[in-house]
């Protein structure tokens, strides 16, 4: 059962460009992780473990439920999706990477979320957003949306916004400002429970040459 | 009236299943095996209500969240019950009434189906096949010891091989727990249940001294090794269980292990194997329990996944546990066929009788896979 090697689930995207680094130095080929490659489920040598790692690039919604289900023994995926969707996993190790804030904004005339009867809130994260509000007991209408969320506030759509934002360039291209921040964002690698137990050696291993370098 | 043009639902409600041939039967054959095993430690089988009202089996759960219970309203009493979503609450009220008497250590044994809602994405399943035991009146780690060696025999007897058991401790956690502010407790339980050091630390501050011992706690994971304590500690208490399982199985030590919060009071373990990314059987000691019920008594206990096992057998390669029955079909006019299919009975042979309409006949006897067709007529 050892030879089996440890399932590395890893979003497809951004995140994956910033982690390359990391898994270079732990041994992964450059080749593993060639985007042009259209193979969804890759084998790679790996310094730690002669039976190598098996990698699967996958939309990034998808992590959590391939490591819940123990598909892939670990993965790496952002807070935001974790919280959104909600999964039953270990967070063993903080990435430091993808950091973003989730805040809500508005249109810069707008002062303040509780003074409108039911504020209408636009969002690709309706549960982080209605969670945000219920704790401060505003009552909200939650709008699902797919993308490009800055439209909702300015066509009439919605009051604010509840969404991620990195430097704030695209809220102040579209005249929006910051009014709360709901919570910190970052990419964190995840395990299996079980797998966790079983396959701690290999599992730390990785989890340390992901780990960023503010890890303790 | 229903409406031609809408299709007449008649599917299930979420997470319930039906369970077809054969694999009702190989559930049932695991559950037997699990009961007999447990039998020859003198774990006796008792049979417990489908739901109770929500004030007896809330007050037994601890640590599992509400929103996991189904309620309904008993129409006559207008009262809330509750389907069970465990049977240890039921086996505790049991033992704290009707065997307050009994001496101890009084060794109960269950197996049925318990109800939950879902909680994170993989667990869909509500309805989960369980089978149990519990050990009551034995405030001693020889109680523990036997709940696990039981445990593992029981699996053993169903067929798996390379089982790894996890011990845990109630008070390793919730020492430090007790000592978070009431406010931040929640989220810290939260953060300290998802391992996420990075929440834990900004909820506390990352120099607190109640972060450093949870940091501690969480690092105190891996391989068995023997851990050194005063009496009454959690290593102490660990050692001891450990010690008497005697190389029974691989032992792993977790002290980071929040399951079960408010509910185990001393040593806690799971079995797991490599094979399935769920756990096999789970239990501990629960020594404040019964106490909920009325009659204070130390109690262990342990519970098997069902289905767990079955995707582990699955994994492992193994058939169903017991042979299938030679199955024969036999045709024919009631008066003959039935000397034959009587004779093919009292052999142990499953048999199935269809008169000798033609049509009848052969649609059945191609529909199954049948061992031996017999085709009998008057003489």
């Amino acid at each position: 059962m050892n030879q089996r090697p440890l399932t590395l689930a890893l979003p497809k995207g951004r995140l994956l460009k910033q982690l390359a680094p990391r898994l270079s130095a732990a041994g992964v080929s450059a080749a593993t992780l060639d985007m042009a490659d259209r193979r969804l489920v890759r084998e790679s040598p790996w310094r730690d473990d002669p039976a190598g790692l098996r990698i699967l690039l996958l939309k990034p919604d998808d992590v959590p439920t391939y490591v819940e289900h123990g598909a892939a023994d670990v993965g790496v995926v952002g807070r935001d999706v974790l919280l959104e969707r909600g999964a039953d996993l270990a967070l063993p190790y903080e990435t430091g990477l993808g950091r973003c804030r989730m805040v809500v904004a508005a249109p810069a005339e707008r002062a303040s979320t509780s003074h409108d009867p039911v504020l209408r809130v636009a969002s690709k994260y309706p549960r982080i957003a209605a969670r945000h509000f219920a704790q401060r007991g505003i009552e909200v209408e939650i709008i699902y949306v797919q993308g490009s969320v800055e439209t909702a506030p300015l066509t009439g759509l919605s009051h604010v916004i509840v969404d991620l934002v990195e430097t704030g360039e695209t809220l102040r291209q579209n005249g929006l400002v910051e009014l709360e921040t709901v919570c910190e964002v970052s990419a964190v690698m995840v395990a299996n429970r079980t797998r966790l137990k079983l396959r701690r050696a290999r599992i730390d291993a990785l989890g340390a040459q992901l780990a960023g370098p503010l890890q303790s | 009236m229903s409406n031609p043009k809408q299709p007449l639902s008649i599917g299930l409600p979420a997470g319930m299943r039906d369970l077809l041939p054969p694999r009702a039967s190989h559930r049932r054959a695991l559950a037997r095996v699990a009961l007999d095993t447990w039998g020859r430690y003198g774990y006796a089988l008792v049979g417990l209500p489908a739901y109770e009202h929500e004030d007896t089996i809330v007050r037994g759960l601890g640590g599992m969240a509400r929103r996991e219970l189904v309620r309904f309203l008993d129409p006559d009493s207008g009262e809330v019950m509750v389907l069970r979503p465990d049977m240890t609450p039921q086996i505790a009220r049991v033992a704290a009434t009707r065997f307050a008497a009994h001496p101890g250590p009084l060794r109960l044994a269950y197996e049925g189906s318990v109800v939950r809602r879902p909680s994170g994405r993989a667990r869909r399943q509500r309805q989960l096949a369980q089978a149990g035991i519990e050990c009551i009146g034995w405030d001693h780690p020889d109680a523990d010891v036997e709940v696990i060696d039981a445990t593992l025999a029981t699996l053993r007897a169903l067929g798996l091989r390379d089982l790894v058991v996890e011990l845990s401790h109630a008070a390793a956690l919730d020492d430090v727990i007790d000592r978070v502010a009431h406010g931040l407790r929640a989220d810290v339980i939260e953060a300290v249940a998802a391992r996420d050091g990075a929440a834990y630390r900004a909820l506390l501050g990352a120099q607190s001294p109640l972060a450093h011992a949870l940091d501690r706690r969480l690092s105190q994971r891996g391989p068995w090794r023997s851990l050194a304590g005063p009496e009454g500690s959690v290593e102490a208490a660990l050692t001891a269980v450990a010690a008497g399982l005697d190389g029974a199985a691989e032992v792993l030590v977790d002290l980071g292990e929040l399951r079960g919060r408010g509910y185990y009071t001393g040593v806690f373990f799971q079995v797991l194997s490599a094979d399935v990314a769920t756990p096999l059987a789970a239990g501990g000691r629960y020594d404040g329990l019964l106490g909920r019920y009325g009659a204070p008594r130390a109690a262990t206990g342990a519970a098997i996944d069902l289905e767990a096992v079955e995707a582990a057998r699955a994994a492992q390669g193994l058939g169903p546990l017991e042979p299938p029955r030679r199955s024969v079909l036999v045709i024919g006019p009631r008066s003959a066929r039935r000397p034959m299919a009587a004779a093919l009975r009292a052999e142990g042979a499953a048999v199935t009788e269809v008169d000798d309409d033609p049509a009848r006949a052969d649609a059945l006897a191609a529909s199954g896979p049948f061992d031996a067709v017999h085709r009998v007529s008057e003489k």
